[in-house]
Formats: structure tokens, C-alpha cells, sequence
């Protein structure tokens, strides 16, 4: 009996012990808000749907202003800034960075600056500017977007040694999520950029063949679209290099990827021209004349 | 006696230029009113057929570019029970829209009342003409919904493996749960033990029968098992919250079952998320069961996180789950060799 009240009293005890880890604070519903639909933005654009994204985005901000939370408001502009530079509006993307930058320097958001910082020196890169902002290293606790974005400016700026301290230190987190795989899929490629660009066309292909591997079990069907095309240039025999580009002009084509399927049908034609299947080189003529012209 | 018909003639004169200014007034307050109201202003009336009258009412504005150009002028039930919306138009900005113009429901801003809105449509096709039926459009376009909702769709045949092997485990005569509540059961009677325990019961054939239909990729019917499966899964975690101590104690398991579920909890979150907002314009059942689906997630999110908060379940309540803080979108990197 003596056994049993002892017994009652721990489970009671434990029960008023575990009340007590709890918060005991309201959530702002503009902030709540504002994490949902950032979150919804982030799954959407990872679809490439960019009209979602970008409405999920353009709401979450306006949630983050009414929360008045400058942590949260320079998120949400760095995420608008992501979303209009992936899908291909470069100054709509810098104009959205910049106003993260000027929160997050505001009010000392080291994370968003530095995130936004690499961002707004990757566009610099891409404009064919050389950023003077060339740091050897960042913090290792910094989130491994960070990280990722940062080896990618690294590895454009021509400095490949950082840049593949960089992307080994994606690799060898041990995040299973979806989102780190698929920063695991371009830290990969970018490793096997740097290698092509090293002459090292071994190590190339071995990591191009881990990028179509993981591409295949998340879901990455841009950078598989890349990978295979770098794997054209890797690999030696006609029809090794036409299988990847053919995989790769039908990814672009499902994408409506008019870049991709350019290069892909500017590689193609002459390899089919080789092998003498001269109606397809036609039909490809024609395909690629279509899109040079709108 | 002529001083007489002098004072009388300027009295009328008087009060005939006092009627006439009135009434010249009155007059022109009604043009002002008219120009600004446009109640006068010459109207031509379209209609469309939405599939239910839920998103609309008479007066409504109609918009164009974000202009005001019109209202909602009647709602009307036909007999075959579809729903007819007269949309009444000004006049002098039908040559801006063209014969291919669809009409859709839109909501301006974050608060912002939803209004209707009228496409250009194409400039190289004619002017709308008077009585023209507009084609009507959600948002996003059914094929759309559709190919949205197969995603949905798999994570919650994801979620379902997940319920099913907590299920399995709940179930397990030698598993957690039925140890800690045999030893609970001793110690205080009615700790909703058999409630719980049926419910377990409950659940699992559930789960089966939700199994079959999830095969049958028969999206109305998985949306309408998954949600009162969810409801379910809701009031066990509720029943479970008291015994989560003891839980704690007994399995080492638990935590790890608990974080599992959470992952998956929130990528279906997601996934309903994106859908139920682009179906709530469709007026099925199946965007109110997405809804309703997702209100309960939620709850069950709060559950969980709840049974991970104590101390015994989720080790030293340290445990970050992944929706803290804002979602970061991912990178432009652009790999394109």
C-alpha cells in the first residue's frame, strides 16, 4: 500500500515537473503568420512555383511588418530578394537584398547581414564584378545556407581552396532534412566544378554522378539538368555524351528552361550531325531557331 | 395702387429667381453626384457561371487593373442549380476589355476584402459586346489544383506510414504505451485507460481502411478519411498528454517517434498549406476537408510539441523543432555549367 502512495506521488510530481518547462508566453499572430507562409513560400519555391512563392512571400512580409519585428522583416526581404533571383529578376532581387541589409544592419542582425552580404556579392559576380569582399572563412556556426552560398562566391571569385573548405563543410553536416540534402546536391556540383575547372575530370564525374544519385531520391530536377550537361562535357564517346544531353534538353524542356535547351541543342546538333541522323538535326535546327527567336 | 403692382411683380420676380437657382442647384448637386457615382453613367451587363455563390454578393466591386469599373448587379440560382452572376459595367471602359476576358475572384491585400476582377483578355480579339457569359477562373486553374494536390496527395501517404507505425507501436501488447498505462492502470483508475486504449483500436482500423482508399489515389475520399483520421490521431495525443510522463520513462523510443512525426506533421502542414490556399476559391468539399485537415495539424503540432516539452519525453527540453524562427528561402546559386 505504502509502495503504491509513493508510486502516485512520483507520477504526480513528475507531472508538476513537466508543467514547468513550459512557456509561458503569447504568440504575436503577425509573427506566427508571417512563419507560415515563409515556410509555405520556402516549399513552393523549392517547386520552382514562383507566382506562389513569391504571393506566400510578399504576404509574409507584410505579416512581418504588422508583427513590427525587424528580425523577422529583414527575413522576409531576404527571401523576396532569393525568390526574384532565382527566378531570373536580378534588380528586383537586389532592390528586395538591400532592404534586408539595411534592417539587418540596423539592428546588428549578424546572421541575415552576412547571408544577405554573400548574396548581394554573388549578383556582383554574375554582373561580371569583382567584390572586394573576400573573406577566407566564416563562422561555423553560421546556418548552412551560409555556408553553401558563400563556397559558390568563393569558387566564382576563382579562389578554389576556400571554396572547397566550403562546400566539405556542407558535406560533412549530418542535417537529414530535405532542405540540407539539397544543399548537400549543390555543394556536390559545385565541387564538381571546381574539379572540371581544375582539369580533374575524374573527381568531375564522380561527384556529377553523386548529383544525379541524390537528384534522383529529393528531387532536384534543375541541377540534375546541369549536372548531366557537365557530364556531356566529362564523358568521351558520341552517344555517352548524347544520352546526358538528350536527359538534359527533356528536363529543360518540362522546366521551360529556354537557356538550358539552347546549350543543350548547341552541343546536340553536332553530335547528330557525327552520327548522320540528318532529319533530327533538322527538327533540331528548327527547335533551336524557335527559340533563338523569341 | 402702381407702387403696389411694383412691389408685387419684384416679389415674383424674387421668388421666380430663388425657384429657378434652387432648382438649378438641385440640378447640378445631381450631376456631381451622378459623374461621381456613375449612377447614370451608361452600363452594358456580362455574366458568368461559378460553380457556387460562396465568394460573391450584390454590389461587390468589379475591378480592372485595379480600377473600380463595376458591380456585382444580381445573384440568381437557376434551375439546374447553377449560379448566374450579372456583372453590370460601365460603359465607357468596354473598349479596354475584349470578348476572351475571364472573370475570377481576388483578394486585395493581406485584410483586404475579396473583390471581382475582369481580365483585359487578348487586344487583337474585338470589344466585349453586351450579354457576353465570361469564362470563370480560381486563382490557379483546376488542372493546376489537380496536379497541386498529387503532392499532397504523397506526403499524406508519408504521413500515413508514419501514423501507421505509431499506430503499430501503440498497439504493440509489449510497446510503451501499454506498459506505462498497465502500470498507470494500477496505480490510478480512470486515467482514460480504456477510452485511450479503444481509441488506439479505433485508430488503427482507421488507418487501414484509409490505407485502401490512399491506393485508390481517389483524392476526395483520402481527403475526407485523412481528416477525420487527423481528428483521431488529435484526441489520442490529447488522451496521451497525461500519460506522457510515464511514456517518457518507459521507452527510449518514444523520442525518436515523436520527432519522426513532428517532420512529417509539418511537411504535410506544408503541403495542405499551398493547397488549401489555392483551392479556396473551389467550392467541393475537398477544399474545407484541406482546411479543416490543416486545423487540426496544427492542433496535433501544438500536442506534440506539448509531449515533447516535458521533460521525460523530450530528454532535456532543448529539442529546437524546425518551425522556430523564419524559413529561410534557399539560395540563387546558379550551377548552370
Amino acid at each position: 500500500m505504502i509502495r503504491w502512495a509513493m508510486l502516485l506521488a512520483s507520477v504526480l510530481m513528475l507531472a508538476s515537473c513537466g508543467g514547468s518547462g513550459q512557456k509561458n508566453i503569447v504568440d504575436n499572430p503577425y509573427a506566427e503568420r508571417m512563419k507560415e507562409l515563409s515556410r509555405n513560400g520556402v516549399v513552393a519555391m523549392q517547386r520552382e512555383r514562383w507566382l506562389p512563392a513569391q504571393n506566400l512571400f510578399d504576404r509574409a512580409l507584410q505579416a512581418a511588418q504588422l508583427a513590427n519585428d525587424p528580425v523577422l522583416i529583414a527575413q522576409a526581404w531576404y527571401n523576396l530578394g532569393s525568390l526574384h533571383l532565382s527566378s531570373g529578376s536580378d534588380d528586383k532581387g537586389e532592390a528586395a537584398l538591400r532592404q534586408a541589409a539595411e534592417v539587418a544592419g540596423e539592428h546588428r542582425l549578424e546572421v541575415i547581414l552576412l547571408r544577405t552580404q554573400i548574396a548581394l556579392a554573388l549578383i556582383d559576380q554574375k554582373r561580371g564584378i569583382n567584390n572586394s569582399w573576400k573573406p577566407d572563412t566564416i563562422s561555423a556556426s553560421m546556418p548552412l545556407d551560409i555556408h553553401l552560398s558563400f563556397a559558390r562566391l568563393a569558387q566564382l571569385q576563382g579562389r578554389y581552396e576556400v571554396s572547397l573548405r566550403a562546400y566539405d563543410f556542407v558535406l560533412n553536416r549530418r542535417d537529414t532534412d530535405r532542405t540540407s540534402l539539397l544543399y548537400k546536391i549543390n555543394a556536390h556540383m559545385g565541387i564538381a566544378l571546381v574539379a572540371e575547372q581544375q582539369k580533374k575530370y575524374t573527381d568531375a564525374l564522380q561527384e556529377v554522378e553523386k548529383v544525379l544519385a541524390l537528384s534522383r531520391e529529393v528531387g532536384a530536377p534543375r541541377l540534375a539538368a546541369h549536372a548531366l550537361m557537365l557530364k556531356a562535357k566529362l564523358v568521351e564517346s558520341d552517344s555517352a555524351q548524347e544520352d546526358s544531353l538528350e536527359d538534359a534538353l527533356a528536363i529543360y524542356q518540362v522546366l521551360e528552361d529556354r537557356r538550358g535547351q539552347k546549350n543543350a541543342l548547341i552541343q546536340l546538333i553536332p553530335i547528330e550531325e557525327r552520327q548522320g541522323n540528318v532529319s533530327q538535326v533538322e527538327v533540331m535546327r528548327l527547335q533551336l531557331q524557335a527559340l533563338e527567336k523569341d | 395702387m402702381a407702387e403696389q403692382e411694383d412691389f408685387v411683380s419684384s416679389m415674383r420676380r424674387q421668388v421666380g429667381w430663388f425657384v429657378i437657382l434652387g432648382i438649378g442647384i438641385l440640378v447640378l448637386l445631381l450631376l456631381v453626384v451622378s459623374v461621381r457615382t456613375n449612377v447614370f453613367a451608361k452600363q452594358f451587363y456580362v455574366y458568368f457561371f461559378p460553380p457556387s455563390a460562396s465568394s460573391f454578393y450584390e454590389g461587390q466591386p468589379v475591378k480592372f487593373q485595379g480600377f473600380a469599373i463595376g458591380h456585382v448587379d444580381n445573384i440568381e440560382l437557376q434551375e439546374q442549380g447553377k449560379v448566374k452572376i450579372t456583372l453590370a459595367l460601365l460603359d465607357r471602359y468596354r473598349h479596354m476589355i475584349h470578348e476572351d476576358s475571364i472573370a475570377r475572384v481576388i483578394k486585395e491585400g493581406l485584410i483586404g476584402e475579396q473583390v471581382v476582377e475582369v481580365t483585359a483578355g487578348d487586344t487583337k480579339i474585338p470589344a466585349i459586346r453586351e450579354g457576353k457569359i465570361l469564362g470563370y477562373e480560381t486563382e490557379a486553374s483546376f488542372e493546376q489544383l489537380l496536379a497541386d494536390l498529387k503532392p499532397a496527395v504523397g506526403n499524406a501517404n508519408v504521413l500515413l506510414k508514419e501514423l501507421a507505425s505509431l499506430a503499430t507501436w501503440m498497439n504493440d501488447p509489449a510497446g510503451d504505451v501499454r506498459i506505462a498505462m498497465a502500470g498507470l492502470r494500477q496505480v490510478t483508475e480512470g486515467v482514460k485507460g480504456e477510452k485511450l486504449e479503444a481509441m488506439i483500436e479505433q485508430f488503427t482500423a482507421t488507418l487501414t481502411h484509409l490505407q485502401q482508399f490512399s491506393k485508390e489515389l481517389n483524392q476526395q475520399h483520402v481527403a475526407k478519411e485523412l481528416s477525420s483520421s487527423l481528428k483521431l490521431m488529435a484526441n489520442i495525443l490529447n488522451d496521451l498528454q497525461p500519460l506522457s510522463h510515464a511514456i517518457g520513462k518507459e521507452g527510449a523510443m518514444t523520442v525518436e517517434h515523436m520527432n519522426a512525426l513532428m517532420q512529417n506533421v509539418d511537411q504535410l502542414s506544408s503541403s495542405l498549406n499551398i493547397v488549401a490556399s489555392d483551392l479556396s476559391e473551389l467550392t467541393p468539399e475537398l477544399p474545407g476537408l484541406a482546411r479543416e485537415s490543416r486545423e487540426t495539424i496544427e492542433e496535433i503540432k501544438s500536442l506534440i510539441k506539448a509531449l515533447q516539452g516535458s521533460w521525460l519525453v523530450g530528454g532535456d527540453g532543448k529539442h529546437k523543432s524546425a518551425d522556430e524562427g523564419a524559413a529561410t528561402a534557399p539560395p540563387a546559386l546558379d550551377f548552370r555549367p
